[in-house]
């Protein structure tokens, strides 16, 4: 802001206060009066406009005019409006905060319990949006495992608990070949061990499709080969609590036997030159063809 | 062409177009009393103001009745001096207090004058009328401007004063027409004009300055002051 701007800025601060007037401010900043005082003159002309009014005929046109509109268009009271609103922010609000807290609560239930459905159908939208449906399957496959082993002792529950459990190996395996493979059946290895550990056995799982990928088959172990006592040097007993210690014989020297090596005689080499015999037949001829001058 | 002397004011009006130059000279005390007096009269909030809003916010139509009685000239007095056709300053007028009424749930009580938001209506009324026009009317076209002045002739000079002062703001550009018109005319505090006009409080000073200087400058050059 320049040093003039300052000053009309002041004069025209002290003008509509009525704390000065023009005289006064061009007496007060002589160096810049001869700018300063059109306009000032200027903006004291301007103030004159506030003498436009419209004519009471004028005023009158345009009150018929929007009265009339308005009747037309009645407005709502926004006083309501406003009431409604706000009980309806309370209520979404109050919904939404229902919502999360009973979501939250239900991630701990059970089968049987009320808020089971409420998880499952949680646990359904939680894989309808995430971006890993398969990483979303195996953490609810762990959780089913969860459950099977807490309501081990109610058979109905754990007939429903192992349903769910099998559903979602179901559809695990249905995700077989999507380069998913290898969590998949480690995790399903883990699963199985742990619930083979709580003394939980699983009925034998559907046969996938058979094709590059297969699941492990829980196969009726391979009995292990005995061995034929017929077939094994006979050991004898040790019995370590007897009284009378077994003797141990001394040790048998074994004479070396020693082989004589025959000695190695160097025979001459024959005396053998390389010939190559060449058949007439396939003598290969080559047709020199001369250009023409 | 004599020069016009209002009497009941004792103001001598610059007058445009070299018709009448301003002979007598401007007293501190005149200037006080015009200033202080006008300025009280335009920015005076006019009485129950809120009570009259929180009506007709409820939809009560005698309530926006009274509020159009009370800033009608106000907001004329702006149209009238961003326009140069009565017609369409007439229908403008109109149109204000209509989308005041539909969107009276909008304005927030306490946050500015009611005035000056009625003013934003009326800055965006014609903005929307000169994008839509493109040209502005010759000021030949205006109609004779109505006042409530004693007799015809001091009526017909005063009209013809405020013509000309319509007609030396058309010269500015539209900011520079606003700036003045809400500033000097309008009677508004800059603090309501940049709300009025989206700007900030030094923008809308700066802006002043520019506009009186260039205002002087084309009345200098006329040689009407």
């Amino acid at each position: 802001m320049t040093e003039f701007e300052k000053v009309l800025e002041q004069c025209l601060r002290d003008l509509e206060r009525g704390a000065a007037n023009i005289d006064e401010c061009l007496r007060r900043y002589p160096n810049h009066a001869l700018q300063l005082e059109p306009v000032l003159l200027t903006a004291e002309y301007l103030i004159h406009g506030r003498e436009a009014r419209p004519s009471a005929a004028f005023k009158s046109r345009v009150r018929n005019k929007v009265i009339q509109q308005i009747h037309a268009r009645p407005r709502k009271s926004t006083q309501f409006n406003f009431v409604f609103m706000r009980f309806a922010a309370t209520l979404a609000a109050i919904m939404l905060a229902l919502l999360v807290t009973g979501t939250v609560y239900a991630q701990s239930a059970l089968p049987g319990e009320a808020f089971y459905d409420w998880k499952l159908a949680s646990e359904n939208m939680w894989r309808a949006v995430s971006p890993d449906p398969v990483g979303t399957d195996l953490a609810i496959a762990d959780r089913r495992v969860d459950e099977l082993i807490a309501v081990d002792n109610n058979p109905v529950l754990h007939s429903q608990a192992l349903d769910a459990y099998l559903e979602v190996v179901a559809r695990l395996q249905s995700e077989l070949g999507t380069g998913n493979d290898a969590r998949i059946l480690r995790a399903l290895d883990s699963q199985i061990e742990e619930l083979n550990n709580s003394g939980i056995l699983l009925p034998q799982l559907d046969q996938p499709d058979q094709g590059e990928d297969v699941l492990p088959q829980f196969d009726e172990p391979t009995p292990t080969p005995s061995a034929t006592p017929a077939l094994l040097p006979e050991i004898p007993q040790v019995n370590p609590t007897s009284s009378n210690p077994t003797v141990i014989p001394p040790p048998t020297v074994i004479p070396p036997i020693l082989t004589e090596i025959p000695p190695v005689i160097p025979t001459d080499l024959p005396n053998i030159v390389p010939t190559i015999q060449v058949l007439p037949e396939i003598i290969p001829t080559i047709q020199i063809t001369l250009p023409i001058p | 062409m004599s020069c016009y002397w209002n009497a009941s004011t004792a103001v001598s009006f610059v007058k445009l177009r070299g018709i009448c130059l301003n002979k007598l000279p401007l007293t501190p005390l005149f200037l006080m009393t015009v200033i202080n007096v006008q300025t009280a009269h335009v920015n005076s909030p006019v009485p129950e103001e809120a009570s009259l809003v929180h009506r007709a916010k409820s939809g009560d139509s005698e309530a926006f009745a009274r509020l159009y009685d009370a800033y009608i000239e106000r907001v004329y007095r702006y149209i009238y001096f961003r326009l140069s056709d009565d017609d369409a300053t007439e229908d403008l007028v109109s149109q204000v207090f209509l989308k005041a009424w539909e969107n009276m749930g909008r304005y927030k009580t306490g946050t500015s004058p009611f005035i000056a938001w009625l003013y934003t209506i009326a800055r965006n009324l014609v903005i929307d009328y000169y994008r839509a026009k493109k040209d502005m009317l010759p000021l030949e076209e205006a109609v004779a401007l109505p006042s409530n002045m004693q007799s015809p002739d001091e009526e017909a000079q005063t009209r013809f004063d405020l013509e000309a002062m319509r007609d030396a703001l058309q010269f500015l550009t539209g900011d520079q027409q606003q700036v003045l018109i809400l500033k000097f005319i309008a009677g508004l505090p800059n603090e309501n004009i940049a709300k009025v006009m989206n700007k900030q409080e030094g923008t809308i000073r700066g802006l002043q300055m520019r506009a009186l200087q260039m205002l002087s400058k084309y009345m200098h050059e006329k040689e009407l002051i």
